[in-house]
């Protein structure tokens, strides 16, 4: 098989224990990344064909992964935090490792290998059950820390949660984050990979709600250079419960994020916002899988790509309501705006329902900047650069626009306007 | 009367849009201060003329000239000819959803500005004047906030076009059957609209159908237009004489 020869080319199992320092004096752990290793050899790594990873080129990526961690090394961290805001709690994963500055509220737990076995063992364990696809299993190789964010009943957190991804030149990144949200509780997250180089990063979201519970959860991943970008995030939503997902992914080499959606509890609701803005040679796939488990139960999906010079983007996005879901919603829409003549665009937008009382749409559109509102703007004394401008962000504002998060949208505009190179 | 100065001078202008030659051989003077409507059948060549004026990219000039202010207009890109102080109504507004109404004509009033090496207009100086001019064509200030045209009806797009208009003072407007679709109250409006602009320095086209908007704004003179040029020209009681004959005395002569 093709990905055995590229990862056994790479290493060979004994080198494993290399992968981090820390990891040596952790036998149980090092099981679970062998153990994740030696499933990932067993598995075709998917190709081309497969439709889930067309147009993903994930034998680069993975390829770059086991080279980036084989050279894995501790370097100083930078920091390069430009945004803040005073109501944060910010945690940074660089090198492995959670830190954060201050004290932790006791909601956030950074779990290390060196300590709370059992629990993070059960943690992994509930991820890894649950998760069984290629992004997790190769997160799973490289795993030391979790990060854990469990609220209380009635427990309602206004701060925004800030988990910021670093990456340095040549490094693998696995960061893993479990969250829990108990009844009547809300939380705001907002994961942010900054922008990096000759890098891949992984990352692993488990998010439980149990009942009436809300989460806002932002994810912003800057422009990648030489770069692949993997993400994994597995959602289940209890009875009357919602989440609120807003992305901006501007691309990498390989830039994938799949989203595991199960709406388990009556009346539960998912909603995803999403913008893709992809340019030069970059890509963005974007996977979704929803299933509607259960009565009542909502999904919104709005994704949006901008795509420049000769980038790709990928919308895939199955949405499955399942026989004793009645009274479902489920709207699904992707729209395209291609920049150039050279960017591409794969979009699917797939539904399937075993139940006849639904309500659901989706549609799928891609369209080159449209002439006749370009002369509208012109006409009234604006230049063509900026006419181009206004246009784009138009387009994107419908997404933007939807963060009814002060501060998150000004942060989510400013990078937006940064990855198309407005301003 | 002095010599009246010329404000737009078309000469012998042949346009095409396509394979398809429109606009054949015409010619036409607008001085300063006038009003002139342009009345013709549908597929005249009405909205190709305006198109022609603001330099709409399918519109292709093959001969001729025109003059805007003695400068060869021809010569300029879209929206110098908007910020030399040329502005086209028009008869189909373009909808964009997510660019609000507001920030859109605070650009087009700095973008002219700039070219006419003006400051930028101040914040609270532009809100005042967009406010007044909104309550004016019957605009709630909702609207200013929402898309340009975006889910607007097709008559609150046209009073939409005049404040417009209104904001960005042109010398000559071009204003392409702005009173189509219009209830009685909104043409009132619109009509209000565009005698306020009119003055000695300012002058206007009015493409429209019907003589209903004509008795409001008193044109100087009405132009006939058919297969792609005037074929006649007289005052306003053209326009009436067409209310009551249609068009068929004179394309069959
Ligand atoms: N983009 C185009 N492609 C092909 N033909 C066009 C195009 N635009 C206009 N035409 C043709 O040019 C002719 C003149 O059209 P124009 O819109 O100027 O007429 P008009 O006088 O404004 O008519 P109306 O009173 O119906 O608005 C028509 O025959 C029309 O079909
Ligand atoms: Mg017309």
């Amino acid at each position: 098989m093709a990905n055995e020869r590229i990862i056994k080319e790479l290493m060979n199992p004994n080198d494993l224990d290399s992968f981090s320092s820390i990891n040596q004096e952790n036998a149980w752990l090092n099981g679970y990344n062998k153990e994740s290793y030696l499933k990932l050899l067993e598995r075709p790594i998917p190709s081309n064909k497969n439709e889930e990873w067309r147009y993903t080129k994930i034998s680069e990526a993975v390829n770059q992964f086991f080279l980036k961690a084989k050279g894995n090394k501790t370097l100083p961290y930078e920091f390069n935090d430009d945004e803040s805001f005073d109501d944060d709690i910010r945690i940074y994963f660089y090198n492995g490792t959670y830190f954060h500055q201050g004290e932790l509220p006791a909601y956030i737990t950074t779990l290390k290998i060196s300590q709370d076995h059992p629990y993070f063992e059960s943690k992994i364990y509930d991820g890894n059950k649950s998760n069984d696809c290629l992004i997790n299993a190769l997160n799973t190789v490289l795993l030391t820390d979790m990060l854990s964010i469990e609220t209380k009943s009635n427990q309602k957190i206004d701060k925004m949660i800030r988990i910021i991804n670093l990456s340095h030149k040549d490094s693998a990144l696995c960061p893993r984050i479990s969250v829990n949200l108990a009844k009547n509780s809300s939380i705001k997250i907002f994961e942010h990979h900054q922008s990096s180089e000759s890098s891949v990063l992984n990352s692993n979201i488990d998010i439980q709600l149990e009942e009436n519970s809300t989460l806002d959860y932002f994810r912003l991943i800057e422009k990648q250079t030489q770069s692949h970008d993997l993400s994994s995030q597995k959602i289940n939503i209890g009875e009357n419960s919602r989440v609120n997902l807003f992305c901006l992914d501007s691309g990498a080499d390989t830039s994938r994020s799949n989203i595991d959606v199960e709406l388990d509890g009556d009346n539960s609701a998912i909603n995803i916002n999403a913008l893709f803005t992809p340019s030069e040679a970059l890509h963005s796939g974007n996977q979704l899988k929803i299933n509607h488990n259960a009565k009542g139960t909502k999904s919104s999906l709005d994704f949006r790509g901008i795509l420049d010079d000769s980038s790709a983007g990928v919308f895939f996005g199955k949405v499955k309501v399942h026989k004793n879901s009645s009274q479902t919603t489920a709207n699904m829409s992707n729209q395209n705006l291609l920049l150039s003549d050279y960017a591409k665009i794969s979009t699917k937008p797939i539904l399937e329902i075993y139940n006849d009382d639904v309500e659901c749409s989706h549609s799928a559109t891609s369209g080159n900047l449209d002439d006749e509102k370009i002369f509208y703007i012109k006409s009234r004394g604006i230049d063509e650069e900026s006419a181009k401008k206004f246009l784009v962000q138009s387009f994107a504002a419908k997404i933007i626009n939807k963060i009814t998060h002060a501060n998150m949208r000004e942060t989510f505009n400013n990078h937006l306007l940064k990855s198309l190179k407005i301003n | 009367m002095s010599a009246k100065k010329t404000l737009l001078s078309i000469e012998n202008l042949d346009a095409s849009i396509g394979d398809k030659n429109i606009i054949k051989n015409l010619n036409l003077k607008i001085h300063y201060g006038e009003t002139h409507a342009i009345m013709g059948p549908n597929g005249s060549g009405k909205s190709t003329l305006a198109k022609a004026l603001a330099g709409h990219p399918d519109c292709k000039i093959t001969k001729g000239t025109i003059h805007f202010k003695n400068i060869d207009l021809l010569t300029l890109p879209v929206e110098e000819r908007s910020n030399e102080g040329l502005f086209l109504g028009f008869q189909y507004p373009i909808e964009i959803p997510g660019l609000s109404n507001s920030v859109f004509l605070k650009a087009a009033i700095n973008a002219k500005n700039k070219y006419q090496k003006l400051n930028d207009v101040s914040a609270t100086d532009f809100i005042k004047e967009l406010k007044q001019k909104a309550d004016m064509m019957g605009i709630n200030q909702s609207f200013l906030s929402r898309g340009v045209n975006e889910g607007y009806s097709g008559g609150e797009k046209k009073r939409n076009e005049i404040l417009q208009m209104l904001m960005l003072k042109p010398t000559l407007s071009v204003l392409d059957e702005t009173d189509s679709g219009l209830d009685i109250d909104s043409m009132k409006i619109v009509s209000k609209g565009i005698n306020s602009m009119l003055g000695e320095d300012t002058s206007s086209i009015v493409i429209t159908h019907y003589e209903r908007l004509l008795k409001y704004i008193k044109p100087d003179v009405v132009h006939v237009f058919h297969n792609g040029r005037i074929i006649k020209s007289g005052d306003y009681m053209l326009a009436r004489e067409l209310e009551e004959k249609g068009y068929e005395w004179l394309t069959n002569e």
